[in-house]
C-alpha cells in the first residue's frame, strides 16, 4: 500500500500542471510587455478595431498594460480608463477564491463579487464599448 | 431533492478569470464567462445547484479556450517576429 501512495504522489496532479502553465504564461507576458511597446511598428493593435474600425472595450489595453509595468499610471489610464481598474478587481476576486481572504471577509466577497456585481460589470464593460466610440 | 445536502456557497464563478480573459486575449469568450458567473449566482440564489455547477463547468469551460487560444496566438506571434527578424538579419545589405 505504502509503495502506491508514494507511487501516487509523485504522479502529476493534472490541475498543478496546469496552474504551473498558467503561471509560466503570466509571467512571459509581463516580461514582453515590459520590454515590448505595442507602438512599435510592427506589433498587430486589436483584431476587433483592425477589422471593424471600433473601439471594443478593451482596445488599448496592450498600450496601457505596457505603460502600467513602466509605471505610467496616468498613461495607461488614457490608454483604457477600465484596464487597471479590472485589474484590480479580478485581482482581489481571484484572492477571495484561491486564498483564506474570502473565507475571511464572505459577506464582502458576496457584496462585491456577487450576482448584482456580476451585473455591473457587465452594464459598465458594454457601456464603456459603446461610449468610447460615441466620443 | 429534499434530502440534499443544501451547499453553503456558490460554485466557483471563475468572474476573476473570464475578466483576466476578456482584456488578455479573447474579448467574446471572455464576455460569455461573465455571463456564465452571473449564471452561477442567479441559479445558485434561486436554489438551482445543479444549474449553477453546469453554469460554472460552462464558464470553466469558456476560460479554458480563451487561455488556450491566448498561448498559441502569442506563441504564434511570436514565431513569426524571430523568423522576420532572423531574415532581416540574414539579408542585410541586400537592397530588395
Amino acid at each position: 500500500m505504502a509503495e502506491k501512495e508514494q507511487f501516487l504522489a509523485r504522479q502529476e496532479n493534472p490541475q498543478h500542471a496546469l496552474n504551473r502553465v498558467v503561471w509560466i504564461a503570466a509571467i512571459a507576458l509581463i516580461l514582453v510587455y515590459f520590454f515590448l511597446d505595442p507602438e512599435t511598428p510592427g506589433v498587430p493593435r486589436c483584431p476587433v478595431l483592425i477589422f471593424t474600425g471600433w473601439k471594443c472595450p478593451r482596445c488599448g489595453s496592450q498600450r496601457a498594460f505596457h505603460q502600467l509595468l513602466q509605471g505610467n499610471f496616468q498613461q495607461a489610464m488614457s490608454y483604457n480608463l477600465l484596464f487597471i481598474p479590472a485589474l484590480v478587481y479580478a485581482g482581489i476576486g481571484w484572492l477571495m477564491e484561491n486564498t483564506a481572504l474570502g473565507a475571511r471577509f464572505p459577506g464582502l466577497k458576496r457584496k462585491v463579487y456577487g450576482f448584482y456585481a456580476i451585473l455591473l460589470v457587465l452594464g459598465i464593460t458594454i457601456s464603456y464599448g459603446i461610449a468610447r466610440n460615441l466620443m | 431533492m429534499l434530502d440534499q445536502p443544501v451547499p453553503s456557497s456558490a460554485p466557483k464563478t471563475w468572474l476573476a478569470e473570464s475578466i483576466l480573459a476578456t482584456f488578455f486575449c479573447c474579448l467574446p469568450f471572455g464576455i460569455v464567462g461573465i455571463v456564465n458567473a452571473a449564471n452561477v449566482e442567479s441559479k445558485f440564489r434561486a436554489g438551482d445547484y445543479d444549474g449553477a455547477e453546469r453554469a460554472s463547468q460552462e464558464a470553466r469551460k469558456w476560460t479554458m479556450i480563451s487561455f488556450w487560444i491566448g498561448v498559441v496566438g502569442y506563441g504564434l506571434y511570436a514565431l513569426f517576429m524571430i523568423g522576420m527578424l532572423f531574415f532581416v538579419a540574414t539579408n542585410e545589405g541586400h537592397n530588395f
